[in-house]
């Protein structure tokens, strides 16, 4: 009896264990396949062309307003500097695949960690040119899987088309970070979530109109 | 030898470009001083428009931003912008009162020295207070149309925000036009003031968030 109790206590560990380690997939994939393919994400594409939103970041109880800038400064870099609504610059970068140089940064900024987590979702937002080995599909949406370091990211096309909709970052079991590019009838309504699901932090980019 | 006249020519440039601000004696210094205090000693309400211009050196075109600015001198402050959205902060009872396109709340600036220290620059850079704020090394200079201070931070901490402060004063006003905040990086953001009415009345309710 002692032995069956035992035997029994060790199966359930082992389907607890085993069921916690299944790795994260889409939902609805209807086919999917291994492909050696360059992907692209069209949103911050143009070289020299500037890319100003409006940002709104929420993290734990606090929010944080300013001005958003984007700029491709050549085929593998893009500059991204957060200002403040007054103008100051809060933190200035340049992101490449495999670069991150932080030009400045306010002291309550300056900090190892917020640096990898920017470093994470910059590169993720404005990276243009991106290798895929993995091709899953939904009804709605085509969705090439590329793998950085711990991670394997999702990058979900509208079916049949090349408009970038989301990119999802996750580990082995669950979404960590979702990006969503929100498209809008009119260009000025168009949007883009940045959402983290390990911390409690999200940030909202809004198109700025300059005259 | 035409390389050298290009280097003489290219000289003289600079050199006139230098000599267009010169430095202020101690006289000129005692004078502009106690023209600004008796210009902001008169003054019990202000409101201005303003131009706030972020220059990125990166950026081939700056940001530029709108609004009007409101100063009580029982030390109440609005910026509200218009465009390219709107967005005002209301300085007093030491809180900052953000409305953010409807979207309000508060934060108490006695708990954030940081923020307590811009409402003192921004109040500072208006009434001319700043000149004799000790966190701040001061020189004097002028230019056809205007006396320049240069305010440079005395702070290793503030210098990590901030590398030099330049507030424009038209010739002969006492009252500041232009302001220019310069960053570490040589970055700045530029604010214009235009419109400047002096003593209208200013409704309460503009300062109720």
């Amino acid at each position: 009896m002692k032995l069956l109790k035992r035997a029994y206590l060790k199966t359930s560990l082992l389907v607890l264990v085993l069921s916690s380690c299944s790795s994260y997939k889409p939902s609805n994939i209807t086919t999917e396949g291994l492909v050696d393919q360059r992907i692209k994400n069209g949103h911050f594409d143009l070289v020299d062309s500037s890319y100003l939103y409006r940002v709104r970041i929420q993290i734990y109880n606090e929010n944080l307003n300013g001005i958003f800038v984007v700029k491709k400064i050549n085929e593998d870099a893009h500059r991204v500097v957060l200002t403040s609504d007054f103008g100051n610059t809060l933190y200035d970068c340049t992101v490449s695949a495999k670069k991150f140089k932080v030009h400045s940064a306010v002291p309550q900024l300056n900090k190892w960690m917020v640096k990898r987590i920017l470093q994470r979702d910059f590169r993720l937002l404005v990276h243009s040119d991106v290798q895929a080995y993995q091709k899953l599909t939904t009804d709605a949406h085509d969705i090439y899987v590329n793998k950085s370091k711990r991670r394997k990211n999702y990058y979900s096309y509208k079916a049949g088309t090349n408009e970038l909709e989301q990119i999802a970052s996750a580990n082995n079991r669950k979404v960590k970070l979702a990006i969503d590019y929100y498209k809008a009838s009119n260009p000025i309504q168009d949007s883009i979530v940045i959402q983290h699901y390990a911390i409690p932090l999200k940030m909202v980019l809004a198109p700025l109109q300059q005259d | 030898m035409k390389l050298k006249l290009t280097h003489i020519v290219v000289l003289l440039f600079v050199i006139s470009g230098f000599a267009q601000q010169k430095n202020l004696t101690p006289a000129e210094i005692s004078s502009f001083k106690s023209e600004v205090q008796a210009t902001s000693k008169k003054i019990i309400t202000l409101k201005s428009t303003f131009v706030q211009t972020k220059h990125l050196s990166f950026l081939t075109k700056d940001i530029t931003s709108v609004g009007t600015l409101y100063l009580k001198a029982n030390n109440q402050l609005k910026w509200a912008y218009t465009k390219p959205y709107e967005y005002s902060v209301i300085f007093k009872n030491n809180t900052m009162y953000v409305n953010d396109q409807g979207k309000k709340n508060a934060v108490d600036m006695s708990k954030s020295k940081h923020f307590e220290k811009i409402n003192k620059l921004i109040v500072g850079s208006i009434n001319g207070d700043l000149f004799d704020n000790k966190e701040f090394a001061t020189t004097y200079q002028s230019d056809k149309n205007h006396i320049i201070a240069k305010l440079v931070p005395k702070s290793k901490e503030l210098l990590k925000y901030i590398k030099e402060i330049h507030l424009y004063f038209p010739v002969n006003t006492g009252y500041v036009s232009s302001v220019r905040m310069i960053e570490p990086t040589s970055d700045y953001t530029q604010i214009e003031f235009k419109e400047r009415k002096v003593n209208e009345i200013i409704e309460e309710s503009v300062f109720k968030n």
